[in-house]
């Protein structure tokens, strides 16, 4: 048996079909480093595969002093989905940051806010920033009231979406969303109001 | 007025699906990508349901036959709306993780869930799909074959190429 050979068949040996000869595959992974590597690349995919969450179901790090059994009682009922424009120019026009309309805090626990952008073609290497005010972080990137990314934004719709975790003692504030491009830079600030009033659903365009 | 024979139909209707709502959740969610889009998903797929009430209502495994139609609603009027570009704030940002890993062990200590979750996510949908109910949920070659209406031959093919390819881009090759 060749490495090519071993790696076609590894999936079906694998799997348990008949294809493949157990013998000579061990013999083969056992006297060769690089199918050895491979054996064990493909057996940790799918040992991590078969243990990915759920979307929606990431786990998240807790931190001292957030009230995390409340976290676990409110999430299944303050996830809301607000919808805020954000629109790219093709040309880097006079700086803008529009306002949307505010957003009521959940009382404490988890909340979307998810901001559309439209852009006029494909970008690549965009830089994404988010500002939280106090009280407020992105799941997933605890305590930090900044959080910065790279990524790339298709032409037409996205969506941005933020998970937030709402402290107990958040107050308001606000939230600013930037994305950086080839283009220039738009950036949405959403004010973020204490309360527990149903949320409207806007629409901003820049 | 109401109906007693249509009431009791959905009666009959809903102790048909109610044992399947978990499963056809959970396989909406990991098709869809999102556990919003998941129930809008869901309730499409009973309002199709309610004409056929009393044939849901007859199956005497009504899970697979869900399933099946659960996947074929995905893929008829779904999928597209999944290839929609989605940026998630949750998983795209780069904390720095991983930086003193040594090369050896890089692979292995590099496959966080945020990069599985993102190689699955680049694979073709009909290598995607396959991957979600085999590896992911754990569903026999049968069982795949007959949600999707695919041979296992093909699925077989589509495996090994999906795994192949998750492999090779998370392993940087």
């Amino acid at each position: 048996m060749n490495c090519e050979e071993f790696r076609n068949l590894w999936s079906d040996w694998h799997d348990g079909h008949d294809d493949a000869d157990d013998a000579a595959m061990v013999r083969h992974r056992d006297t060769c480093p690089e199918c050895a590597r491979h054996d064990r690349q493909m057996r940790a995919l799918l040992d991590g595969l078969a243990t990915l969450p759920l979307p929606g179901e990431q786990e998240q790090p807790e931190r001292a002093g957030w009230a995390a059994p409340r976290w676990a009682a409110l999430a299944a009922t303050l996830v809301i989905g607000i919808a805020l424009g954000l629109v790219l120019a093709q040309r880097e026009g006079p700086a803008s940051t529009p306002e949307a309309a505010p957003v009521e805090l959940a009382v404490a626990g988890e909340q979307r806010i998810a901001i559309a952008v439209e852009s006029p073609r494909r970008y690549d290497d965009v830089e994404f920033t988010v500002q939280l005010p106090e009280g407020v972080e992105l799941a997933g990137f605890p305590g930090q009231r900044e959080v910065r990314w790279t990524g790339s934004l298709s032409e037409g719709r996205s969506r941005l979406r933020l998970p937030l975790r709402v402290s107990s003692d958040a107050w308001g504030g606000e939230l600013v969303a930037r994305i950086r491009h080839a283009g220039g830079e738009r950036q949405l600030v959403v004010p973020l109001v204490d309360g527990s009033v149903a949320v409207e659903i806007d629409e901003v365009s820049a | 007025m109401r109906n007693p024979v249509r009431s009791l139909q959905a009666k009959r209707f809903e102790r048909a699906i109610g044992p399947s709502m978990d499963h056809l959740r959970r396989l909406a969610t990991r098709l869809t990508g999102s556990t919003a889009d998941a129930e809008d998903l869901l309730q499409d797929l009973m309002l199709r349901l309610q004409s056929r009430m009393e044939e849901v209502a007859a199956l005497e495994k009504p899970r697979p036959w869900l399933s099946r139609v659960l996947y074929r609603l995905f893929v008829d009027e779904w999928r597209r709306r999944r290839s929609t570009p989605e940026i998630d704030a949750s998983v795209e940002p780069d904390d720095g993780a991983g930086d003193e890993v040594q090369p050896e062990d890089a692979f292995e200590q590099g496959l966080t869930r945020t990069r599985l979750q993102r190689a699955l996510d680049r694979l073709p949908a009909f290598q995607r799909e396959i991957i979600i109910m085999h590896d992911v949920e754990g569903y026999t070659l049968v069982e795949v074959a007959e949600i999707t209406g695919t041979p296992t031959g093909t699925l077989k093919s589509r495996l090994h190429r999906g795994r192949g390819t998750m492999r090779a881009d998370l392993a940087g090759d």
